[in-house]
């Protein structure tokens, strides 16, 4: 065999390896946002159960209060206390899941804006209540749109659970839908604490970095990611007041490749 | 079983329909309600401190051997409800009237 035609051999081999290195990486890139999608779904369905069983035991406790029952109030303690526990890893999963940005590819198809982000902000429900911070919402008429419903969520949570990781009790978390130009809007606000102008420009910039530093970062690069394969773009802005996330999104998503 | 108190919250329940609510739940129960229905025909928004109100108020009516009942909730209240936990624990009706009969 002569020297030509075994580069050519090896530089089909080399072709044949590629094309097989990366149905593999497919097959495992599905995989990967399979296991988050169940890691996501499963978390959900978890919490739901034990947010009831929390609520049946605090009633039970008040009830025991008035009839004290001797070792009862020790048993209910301990369920008490690993639900507390159940709760927290849950609240973990979800963060682990918000961040899953793998599957190179939406899937579009309808999407209705407000029932997606209303089904986001429920999920938010239970953590607003214990942190008692207030979460209201807003929603424009918002006309149909294209875009993967799945990840529209994902970004909504992802924009909830920044803003209200830095909330104290009593403070208004508002999340809005816009009707706006050729598209439409997802606005989640703070009113505290306050985000400065500075941090919120760090923000901004971190967007960009495929290998962010923290937890915050990484949900946002998130977030940003999605908005921009949808065509959309996220903006973060500081104040005294607090931060405020936007995202516009265009009514039919334009597939952008992954940056 | 004594009549029930209804109580109908506006369609967005955000800040100051939000404190009416939560004032005609205190009410109700300061008054000696043992059995109350939220109507909630109409409803497409409710935020969390008006359903942090709903569990104080199922608590509140537990306590009192009463119930608390929703009526006529749309997809958003029972998907919140749900998220909360207290769905599963009290009882959901069509409409109020259907509420009333049964509790009568």
């Amino acid at each position: 065999m002569n020297t030509h035609s075994e580069i050519a051999r090896l530089q089909q081999e080399l072709a044949d390896r590629k094309g097989e290195l990366g149905l593999v990486n497919e097959k495992l890139e599905r995989l990967l946002e399979l296991k988050n999608r169940f890691l996501s779904l499963a978390s959900h369905d978890i919490r739901t159960p034990i947010s009831t069983m929390k609520l049946a035991v605090e009633v039970l406790e008040n009830q025991l209060q008035d009839d004290p029952r001797p070792g009862l109030d020790r048993l209910l303690s301990i369920l008490s206390r690993s639900i507390a526990r159940v709760e927290r890893r849950i609240e973990e999963m979800l963060m682990i899941a918000r961040l899953d940005i793998s599957g190179i590819k939406l899937e579009v198809g309808p999407l209705d804006l407000n029932s997606v982000v209303k089904e986001a902000i429920a999920s938010f429900f239970p953590s607003a209540i214990s942190r008692d911070v207030n979460l209201d919402a807003s929603f424009d008429d918002i006309p149909p749109m294209r875009g993967d419903a799945q990840r529209i969520h994902q970004l909504t949570s992802v924009l909830i659970g920044a803003v209200l990781e830095g909330m104290d009790p009593g403070l208004r978390l508002t999340v809005a839908t816009r009707a706006e130009s050729e598209g439409a809007g997802i606005e989640v606000r703070g009113n505290g604490p306050p985000l400065p102008e500075e941090r919120a420009r760090a923000l901004m910039a971190g967007l960009e970095e495929e290998n962010p530093s923290d937890l915050t970062r990484a949900s946002l690069y998130t977030a940003h990611q999605i908005a921009r394969r949808h065509g959309g773009r996220l903006e973060i802005k500081g104040g005294e007041e607090g931060p405020t996330f936007f995202v516009w999104l265009p009514l039919e998503a334009q597939q952008e490749k992954e940056a | 079983m004594p009549p029930a108190t209804v109580i109908r919250p506006g369609t967005l329940v955000n800040q100051a329909e939000c404190d009416r609510l939560i004032q005609a739940l205190r009410q109700a129960i300061a008054q000696g309600a043992r059995h109350i229905v939220i109507d909630c025909q109409g409803v497409e928004y409710m935020n969390s401190r008006a359903l942090g109100a709903l569990i104080e108020t199922y608590k509140a009516v537990c306590a009192q051997g009463g119930t608390l009942r929703l009526a006529g909730a749309g997809a958003f209240v029972l998907r919140a409800i749900e998220a909360v936990g207290i769905g599963p624990l009290i009882d959901v009706f069509d409409s109020v009237d259907e509420a009333l009969i049964l509790s009568a």
